[in-house]
């Protein structure tokens, strides 16, 4: 098989996850997600030769991670700071479950990147902290303190929000 | 009743769609201009050090031998043994929004929109908006509670903070007036602090130059 051919088999069976990814990394922004997904696949189609000799999904997550990361650095993303409550969402018809997904990505959305990106690929994805921290290339100590401080402040931004429900 | 990690890991559980044939073809489309791209810049780039190098070797061997063997112009683009690059006068077309009275040597104005200016190496054909590898310089509108955090700098008359990431990107901002200036030198440029910063102070923002809304 050739490059096109070989990247169109791994885009049929990763995209979907990537995407689901992105969109949890990117705390339920679908159009940032889609951004980063394609970007993440822009930079394996270049570098397809090496990255086809890799384990493909590994290479993959690392390359999102990084496209979150640098695209956290622009200027006008980098200003945007966290809010110390969450905004209140507009008032929609939605089922249980639902409903809670979009507590929790509104909990990660006030995460720093990096913090969030821990906890997405910990606590989210069911990463081991060496995946985690091969993913962030960073080190496994720095992993588990990022990833142990964002659940302590998904937790905390939860029960702001009245989440009694909530146990630990 | 859910705790935090079962609902966290519920968020991976959600069914995603398979991607369209149309979206597959979107995919490939892009990664294979992306790989033209990259192979046309490197083609270019060794086009450019083959003509340099003719260049340089033609002026050696049309000079006396007691002549200096190196042009100053070409010393003067060159990159320090350091790898850091130095500052160089700026005498270029501006462009609109914002005039700029140095840029690191070897380094071109990229182009600018109506509130980004970027500067990147010759032949960097991304968008002006895709800040990597580049020295770019954005305006925002600055609000009563627009926070910078960083070490406290003076740019001109102007209060500024500046930081530099763990993987080398260095950001200044600094108000001027009701906009928020950032100067963002990507990691591949190895600046200093000081460069930044004195960068910063050639940086003249025009009425051109439109803030973003925060």
């Amino acid at each position: 098989m050739n490059r096109d051919q070989e990247f169109e088999v791994f885009v049929r069976k990763s995209r979907a996850r990537l995407l689901r990814v992105a969109t949890n990394l990117t705390a339920g922004d679908p159009h940032l997600a889609e951004d980063l997904v394609q970007t993440t696949l822009v930079r394996l189609y270049v570098a397809w030769p090496r990255v086809r000799r890799t384990h493909v999904d590994a290479y993959a997550t690392r390359t999102l991670v990084n496209s979150l990361i640098d695209q956290s650095r622009r200027p006008y993303v980098r200003r945007e700071s966290p809010l110390d409550h969450l905004p209140e969402r507009a008032a929609v018809v939605t089922e249980r479950e639902d409903e809670a997904d979009t507590d929790v990505l509104d909990a990660l959305g006030t995460l720093p990147p990096r913090m969030r990106t821990a906890v997405v690929l910990r606590h989210v994805e069911g990463f081991s902290l060496k995946e985690a921290a091969d993913a962030m290339n960073c080190g496994v100590g720095n992993v588990k303190s990022q990833a142990s401080r964002g659940l302590d402040k998904i937790r905390a931004a939860l029960s702001q929000r009245g989440e009694t429900r909530c146990t630990t | 009743m859910y705790d935090v990690n079962d609902r966290l890991s519920a968020l991976a559980k959600r069914p995603g769609s398979p991607p369209s044939e149309l979206t597959i073809a979107g995919d490939l489309r892009r990664g294979a201009a992306a790989l033209r791209r990259r192979r046309a810049r490197r083609a270019s780039v060794g086009v450019a050090v083959a003509i340099s190098t003719l260049g340089v070797a033609v002026a050696v061997l049309q000079q006396p031998a007691s002549d200096n063997p190196v042009p100053k112009q070409h010393a003067t683009t060159s990159k320090p043994a350091d790898g850091r690059l130095t500052l160089i006068a700026y005498h270029g077309k501006q462009l609109p929004g914002f005039k700029v009275r140095q840029i690191p040597s070897g380094y071109v104005l990229q182009g600018s929109t109506a509130n980004v200016l970027a500067i990147a190496e010759p032949g960097d054909h991304s968008s002006v908006d895709d800040f990597r590898r580049k020295l770019v310089v954005t305006v925002t509108e600055a609000t009563e509670n627009e926070r910078i955090h960083g070490s406290p700098v003076d740019v001109g008359d102007h209060r500024g903070a500046i930081r530099t990431g763990s993987d080398g990107v260095t950001m200044l901002q600094y108000h001027a007036g009701r906009r928020l200036v950032n100067v963002q030198a990507w990691s591949n440029l190895h600046l200093t602090r000081e460069q930044v910063v004195k960068f910063a102070e050639g940086i003249t923002v025009t009425a051109h130059a439109v803030n973003v809304l925060g």
